[in-house]
């Protein structure tokens, strides 16, 4: 058995741009760390590409499979908890400025710790509405619910994030 | 959707879209729009991979050639020793032939030149079934039977001589 790769580079690139942003938005709404949920992606395309087994029919599950395995691991070995950083505290008085605010990574840092203090299902909602841009439609698909599901989970994501943040001393004045 | 009660009293739903809009821009990394072809472990490590795995696949017709070539020039090594040995053997015998007809033929340095001249002779000579030697049509197969003639010849040339006598 060689370890000649059985996937074409031209092929995994179609998979890749199918998939790959979904597969991050989930693996981020499981780790919240972006960096982190784009490893789990690319270990999982580098898997794909030097899979030599049995023919796969579902790629995206695998690499969902395969990327999680990859975050669980991860996560074993080190902690990949966020802490919450006292930015938000000095910026509480401040005028609130959604873009500038997240163009500190301080800030940004605050804001994953919100999110990770969450439900797995409601970030994973905020992700693809946000990063995504997906419908509730789309995610009603993926998530396996109706689209006033999601919609509904989508508000009361947002409204525990705004208490999470506010709880932080932030504040839109 | 949209429901200010909702956010509560600090945010409002737009301002949470504005947050959250901006906050996930700014947290999908831009590699994410990298292909895997451009990826160093797809396209530096693969065709490394490729080009080694390439390289073996190369190199076993190669060895097998020159596995081959091993077999084949000891086959040939082991003919060529063959044929020295034969022609050895075949030269020795013929010396030692040469050597009994030369000692069979007397002791006389010319009858052993001219045992010589019958080793060098050209072999055409006797296939063709003339086979004469010398002057004398004498054959190859007549010199076979030399041993008889001495005594046959002595006691021919020994009348001769009483007759001449």
């Amino acid at each position: 058995m060689t370890d000649e790769p059985s996937i074409e580079t031209d092929y995994l690139d179609a998979i890749y741009r199918e998939n790959s942003r979904e597969l991050w938005a989930i693996f981020y709404s499981q780790c919240s760390d972006p960096e982190r949920a784009y490893d789990a992606v690319q270990e999982a395309f580098l898997k794909l590409h030097s899979y030599t087994g049995e023919p796969i029919r579902d790629p995206r599950a695998w690499l969902l499979r395969v990327g999680q395995n990859w975050l669980r691991d991860v996560a074993r070995r080190k902690s990949s908890s966020c802490k919450l950083t006292s930015t938000l505290d000095e910026m509480s008085n401040e005028r609130f400025a959604p873009e500038q605010l997240m163009a500190s990574d301080e800030n940004r840092g605050a804001v994953r710790g919100a999110l990770q203090q969450m439900l797995e299902d409601d970030r994973k909602v905020l992700v693809m509405k946000y990063a995504l841009d997906w419908s509730s439609a789309q995610m009603a698909k993926v998530m396996d619910c109706t689209a006033a599901a999601v919609d509904m989970r989508l508000s009361r994501a947002r409204r525990r994030l705004a208490e999470l943040l506010e709880e932080q001393g932030y504040s839109n004045d | 959707m949209t429901d200010q009660s909702n956010t509560g009293p600090e945010f409002s739903d737009d301002q949470m879209d504005q947050l959250l809009h901006s906050f996930y821009r700014m947290e999908v990394p831009a590699e994410l729009d990298e292909l895997p072809s451009s990826w160093p472990e797809v396209t530096g490590g693969s065709p490394a991979m490729a080009q080694q795995q390439g390289t073996v696949t190369l190199a076993a017709p190669e060895s097998q050639a020159v596995h081959r070539t091993s077999s084949a020039s000891r086959g040939l090594a082991v003919a060529g020793a063959t044929l020295a040995a034969c022609l050895m053997v075949f030269v020795l015998s013929t010396g030692s032939n040469n050597r009994d007809s030369t000692e069979t033929a007397g002791t006389n340095n010319n009858t052993s030149v001219v045992g010589d001249s019958d080793t060098l002779m050209d072999v055409h000579k006797g296939s063709g079934g003339v086979g004469v030697v010398d002057d004398a049509n004498t054959t190859l197969i007549e010199i076979d039977g030399v041993d008889l003639a001495p005594e046959q010849k002595t006691e021919d040339q020994s009348k001769d001589s009483t007759e001449q006598k």
